[in-house]
């Protein structure tokens, strides 16, 4: 007896249709699997043999041919459990008259005959969707993830037995709820928030202006001097995640297995601190599966690279592109998977190898080509996509316990929505969104300066030593500088103040 | 002429030391043949340099060598000077070890300034001091002295960069110039070949080590009637210079540091030990003669002043002059700029903002 079964599997973010063709004919007991399953695949042999078994079915003791059509698409996962076993049932005993030719099957089996929680359920519903398919059967866990695509009608079951119960009719079950998104409601009281950040006014000023503009930010400071804190503050100002946006980040952290089941949707911006012994597979994407990295999970979010001097330098270079592009195509031999990876590149570094250059405090004890070799393991190429290069001190003790109230996060983010709805306005027949992005066409476009802003910047440049690559860095930050004070042009102001965001990392 | 000749092709022996090199010189004095010279050459290494290679050294001054030598050097855009020559500075051939011949690329007629006054320092300046070592530098340049330093970035580096429009600058090089573009600041090298001077005692092929720093520094020291020493540490290349312009009886003057500041210990032991304790190029001028413009008072507008009196009291973050002034960051920033722009304040390695001179 023949059956065929509709099921989802995953290539990278995109899921694609898998139909489960099972046979069971006479002859030795057997179970053979065809269609380029993987390991996880394969072992479904096992899973499903005793899930069916401790659901009160029979395993039939014949000959079972499993095909996974297409059979030139290798299939990971253990998505198939699911499919398998009710075509197994449906071939073995067709007397059950199963409806299952209407629904598309997702689901791992426990060897008791329950449903597995499994990764990337999302994209893989989101896919299915777009191909028109509209009933779906998921395991149970999943089920706040389904519940906020609209328009299918989704059953998250606990056993490979309820799913049999439903499709012979002999139970009703209720479809899962639509649930509405809204990036506040779940949004819990932050542990951080910029009024918990003692003093630090030049660096707050700093990270707001970043955040306005889309621009990376990179803190210079001695060890303590409160670098991290403020990188955490980060996604606290940043405008909230648009339903879109969720979705996108939502289907990368569900492919890569680190969604929070509970939540079954990103509603904070990510915020990644990779640490500096993570290899460039783990940060930009890779292995045999051309998994995410953590570039494409910070997307949408901030990638905070603490310590940055001590990342190898490969890692760094590695992200040179995706900083640019905004995507990152990981090829491996087995698969070529493009994710999205548009993130907020926030990093700290001291400023020498001891920590204590310029400090009045404490004396440096590096030597001069100590300090060079550290700073230069950040190459130029990399620092030119860092907009603002600010030094960070230490806060005195007196403000430390100081009780003066300080600026929530909120106050500002009010400021940053407004600066961003400005951009956006801006940049409607453009393919970029922040003013960071903006390249040399744009800053034509977009930042004209007048006569006096051109001036200054021409005696900044011969008084201050300025790189020439520090010319279009510094109109982009004036730019965000002028939209948060919702001007139209760019004034003299603006491209001081910006002017006083650049590194002064040459000395 | 020929003894010329015969110093510059001695020189190009780079296994030679120094005192070798100068007995040579001393006992062949009073020949006048090329040969008569090499013989007495031969005769000393034989007996004082062991294993010396006479052969090659008997060959290296035929004519075709030389020839080639001396090409050689006009191919790189070289001049060498003896110490016979017009060019060779008096004060330099005065001092003890003196160099032998000075190997020199730019504007030679530098070598003739009457005032020439050496500016140096550590790598490691504070950036105030970095700055007012530029614009005393560019006060003294522009009155017609001539500065003389190294090329290291810091103090040297900010001498330069105050004198080089001026176009009275000499840089002396520890090394050769085969490597003078590899190893130092290749930007200000060129500048320097076109707008200003740079010298060694060591041919071309010759790398700097660490040890050519200190002895390089008697030349600096020679050819200069007075050093500033702008930082240095107890154990910083620059306590050579002073020692040497010591001893060679030339004026030595520091800027005065915070105690317990690691960059200003020399130049405080120094001050102590009686060197003139400088804060402005009219420090300078008033010891050496020089005759320096007298610099325009500053104008600074409203807020501009308040900012740089909290500057100025000491070295202060912008969190603390917003603090002090009131001023929101955002009004604060532009401020800070002009004012960093006017060159009246300076950004150090920390953030925090200094005032370069009141």
């Amino acid at each position: 007896m023949l059956s065929k079964v509709k099921s989802f599997a995953l290539n990278g973010l995109n899921g694609f249709l898998v139909d489960v063709e099972v046979d069971v004919s006479n002859g030795l007991p057997a179970f053979d699997m065809v269609g380029l399953p993987d390991t996880a695949v394969k072992e479904a042999k096992e899973r499903v043999r005793s899930a069916i078994k401790n659901s009160g079915k029979r395993f039939p003791t014949t000959r079972i041919t499993v095909n996974l059509a297409p059979a030139d698409v290798k299939k990971q996962g253990a998505y198939l459990d699911l499919p398998i076993a009710l075509g197994i049932i449906n071939a073995t005993m067709p007397e059950l008259k199963m409806d299952i030719s209407n629904y598309v099957f997702i689901g791992e089996l426990s060897l008791d005959g329950s449903l597995r929680e499994v990764d990337g359920i999302l994209p893989l519903l989101i896919s299915a969707k777009a191909s028109g398919y509209t009933k779906f059967i998921i395991p149970y866990d999943n089920k706040q993830e389904a519940g906020y695509i609209e328009g299918i009608e989704v059953y998250a079951l606990k056993s490979l037995i309820e799913t049999v119960e439903l499709l012979t009719g002999e139970r009703e079950f209720q479809a899962v709820t639509p649930l509405t998104y809204s990036a506040n409601n779940t949004v819990k009281e932050n542990d951080v928030d910029l009024c918990y950040v003692k003093g630090q006014a030049f660096a707050k000023r700093a990270i707001e202006v970043a955040v306005a503009g889309g621009h990376n930010v990179l803190f210079v400071g001695p060890p303590g001097a409160g670098k991290s804190m403020l990188a955490k503050c980060i996604p606290t100002i940043m405008p909230d995640l648009s339903f879109e946006e969720a979705l996108e980040t939502t289907k990368i952290h569900s492919v890569a297995g680190v969604l929070k089941g509970e939540d079954g949707i990103v509603t904070k911006r990510p915020f990644m601190t990779p640490h500096h012994t993570a290899s460039r597979v783990a940060i930009v994407g890779g292995g045999q599966n051309a998994q995410p990295g953590v570039i494409s999970l910070a997307h949408n979010g901030v990638l905070y690279l603490d310590e940055m001097p001590e990342y190898p330098r490969s890692v760094l270079e590695s992200l040179r592109q995706p900083l640019e592009d905004r995507v990152i195509t990981v090829t491996r031999t087995k698969a070529s998977v493009e994710y999205p990876a548009s993130f907020m590149l926030c990093a700290s570094m001291n400023p020498c190898p001891c920590g204590n250059y310029g400090s009045k405090n404490a004396e440096c004890k590096c030597t001069y080509s100590q300090i060079q070799k550290y700073r230069s393991r950040i190459s130029g190429p990399l620092l030119d996509r860092i907009d603002l290069q600010i030094t960070v001190d230490g806060v005195e003790y007196g403000e430390l316990a100081s009780t003066s109230k300080e600026e929530s996060s909120k106050e500002v983010k009010r400021r940053v929505d407004l600066a961003r709805k400005i951009q956006r306005e801006r940049f409607k027949d453009e393919t970029i969104n922040v003013n960071a992005e903006m390249n040399e066409k744009h800053l034509k476009k977009y930042c004209e300066l007048t006569a006096e802003c051109e001036s200054i910047i021409k005696t900044a440049f011969t008084s201050l030593n300025l790189s020439a690559r520090a010319r279009s860095r510094i109109i982009k930050v004036a730019r965000t500088i002028a939209d948060l004070e919702l001007s139209q042009q760019i004034m003299p102001n603006h491209v001081l103040e910006a002017v006083g965001y650049r590194s002064n990392f040459n000395l | 002429m020929i003894n010329n000749l015969f110093k510059v092709v001695l020189d190009s022996h780079t296994s030679l030391d120094y005192k070798h090199k100068r007995d040579i010189i001393n006992a062949t004095l009073n020949k006048s043949t090329l040969n008569e010279m090499v013989d007495i050459a031969v005769n000393y290494l034989t007996n004082n340099v062991k294993n010396y290679k006479i052969d090659l050294f008997r060959e290296s001054f035929s004519n075709n060598n030389y020839q080639s030598i001396l090409k050689s050097y006009k191919l790189k855009g070289i001049t060498v000077i003896t110490e016979t020559d017009a060019l060779y500075p008096n004060e330099l051939k005065n001092t003890p070890f003196a160099p032998i011949c000075l190997y020199a690329k730019g504007n030679l007629n530098l070598l003739a300034s009457k005032n020439k006054f050496s500016i140096v320092g550590s790598r490691k300046t504070p950036p105030q001091i970095l700055k007012l070592t530029e614009s005393i530098s560019n006060k003294l340049a522009s009155a017609g002295v001539t500065i003389v330093t190294g090329i290291a970035v810091g103090g040297d580096l900010s001498a330069i960069k105050g004198a080089i429009e001026t176009k009275n600058v000499i840089s002396v090089l520890a090394g050769g110039f085969d490597f003078c573009l590899s190893e130092y600041n290749s930007d200000y090298i060129e500048k320097l070949f076109k707008n200003g001077l740079v010298i060694t005692e060591h041919p071309p092929c010759v790398k700097a080590m660490p040890y050519s720093y200190p002895i390089r520094n008697r030349i600096i020291a020679g050819l200069s009637m007075g050093t500033l020493i702008v930082s240095g540490s107890h154990k910083s290349g620059a306590r050579h210079t002073a020692n040497y312009a010591l001893e060679y009886g030339r004026d030595v003057f520091a800027f005065p540091y915070l105690p317990c500041t690691s960059q200003g210990e020399l130049c405080n032991k120094l001050i102590k030990d009686g060197a003139y304790l400088v804060e402005t190029a009219s420090d300078i001028a008033e010891v050496c003669g020089f005759d320096i413009e007298k610099s325009a008072s500053l104008q600074l507008s409203g807020t501009e002043k308040t900012v740089f009196e909290v500057i100025s009291k000491g070295s202060v973050s912008v969190d603390a002059i917003a603090e002090e002034t009131g001023l929101k960051v955002f009004e604060l920033m532009p401020v800070l700029t002009l004012l960093e722009i006017k060159g009246v304040i300076v950004k150090d390695g920390n953030g925090e903002y200094v005032a370069t001179q009141n």
